[in-house]
């Protein structure tokens, strides 16, 4: 069950204190998150490379990424202090299914480019609530933040590393780019 | 992977809300996201996690792969090593997740990482093995720190745009040092970059342990 308690700072406004279930949850999804990302950092250049964009473009497409990430990070950061964190949780995989069949249609820079725009808001709706809410977890609190980044990196790499070497042909392209 | 996001959504429907819901105004969410809105204590350490961002940005996003590079490795070689250090990463951010006493734990992580980034500046092909195991470490106890000074600073209530703004200093740190790191390389070389990344590491875990034991003092002293 969850327990509302009083924040004193914000004068009042409610946090539901949630069980640790909640915390199991939240890692599996970051967990499978970071599969998705490492999988997609490995696979999308060399995508863009078999439907004839040029290292140019490339750059062009994935340069569009950082910035809409981090404004629109901050701003569904605080408003998911009013509408809630879940509906982001939601959105990430939402959007994260749109990108991928996205990518799949995919055959210009401006595809692409509607691909990349989407995994940046994506991202940003994962980013912007996952420690937020692994805080708000009871007993969980900065351990489970620790877990979070652990698994980042563990999951993020291992992605990686096993689609390098399946795609050991392209390996030299693909480390530069990420 | 639309499989993978399939689970996802059910995890996420499956997720309890953790936050009292009402409907925010356009400007009030704006408002939430405006640092001059925030103790100057807080904007300090929106300052000393831009410093952290160009410690991380200086060496770690391209400057690594150029360095390993540089000594003859291969390819396949360079990936190994890359591979080692984020999962000696991953490894030693679960082992810390057992720590309690997080205050000392912030000096001691932040020494650490920076030995261990200086001593990659000195590598060579016959110590680039235990020496990438090291940094790995060292970038998990680094990561660790920066989730302890999150978890001491953000305010209930406020979590969302409080871990927005600290991420958004540690991202405009990083921007910066990746652009200007291909210019240092050319005027230090390596080995001085990663000293300056060292020493940017340490500085902020100095400087976050000063803040955070210097509020809960006057937050002591507050409650008597």
């Amino acid at each position: 069950m969850n327990k509302v308690i009083n924040d004193p700072v914000r004068g009042g406004r409610g946090i539901k204190v949630s069980d640790s279930r909640g915390e199991i949850k939240a890692l599996t999804f970051q967990s499978i998150y970071m599969i998705e990302s490492g999988a997609l950092s490995t696979i999308l250049p060399l995508l863009m490379r078999e439907e004839g964009l040029s290292i140019g473009q490339i750059g062009i497409v994935y340069s569009i990424e950082p910035i809409l990430f981090q404004l629109t990070r901050l701003f569904l950061g605080a408003l998911s202090d009013f509408v809630g964190r879940k509906p982001l949780f939601v959105l990430n995989g939402i959007g994260s299914s749109i990108s991928f069949v996205g990518y799949y249609l995919a055959k210009s820079p401006i595809g692409f480019a509607a691909g990349r725009i989407i995994t940046a808001l994506q991202g940003a709706c994962i980013w912007a609530v996952n420690r937020a809410y692994l805080l708000e977890q009871k007993g969980g609190g900065m351990r489970s933040l620790f877990k979070m980044r652990a698994l980042t990196a563990v999951f993020g790499s291992a992605a990686v590393f096993l689609q390098v070497f399946w795609f050991q042909r392209f390996y030299t392209g693909v480390l530069y780019w990420h | 992977m639309i499989p993978f996001s399939l689970v996802n959504i059910l995890i996420a429907l499956n997720l309890k809300e953790t936050v009292e819901r009402r409907s925010p105004g356009i400007k009030e969410v704006l408002e939430q996201t405006d640092p001059r809105g925030r103790c100057s204590g807080f904007i300090k350490f929106i300052g000393l996690f831009c410093l952290a961002g160009f410690s991380i940005g200086i060496t770690w996003a391209y400057v690594i792969p150029l360095y390993l590079k540089s000594m003859g490795l291969t390819v396949e070689m360079i990936g190994a090593s890359l591979g080692l250090q984020s999962l000696a990463s991953g490894f030693t951010l679960y082992v810390l997740s057992s720590k309690i006493e997080y205050r000392r734990f912030l000096l001691f992580s932040g020494a650490y990482s920076s030995i261990g980034i200086a001593l990659f500046g000195l590598a060579d092909r016959s110590t680039i093995l235990p020496l990438s195991i090291m940094l790995g470490t060292a970038s998990g106890a680094m990561g660790a720190v920066h989730e302890v000074v999150i978890g001491k600073i953000a305010r209930e209530g406020s979590y969302g745009a409080d871990i927005g703004l600290l991420m958004l200093g540690l991202h405009t740190g990083n921007t910066v040092a990746q652009a200007i790191s291909g210019f240092l390389i050319s005027w230090l070389g390596y080995f001085l970059l990663f000293c300056l990344s060292a020493l940017a590491s340490l500085t902020f875990s100095v400087l976050a342990y000063l803040r955070i034991s210097k509020q809960k003092r006057l937050n002591t002293e507050e409650e008597y």
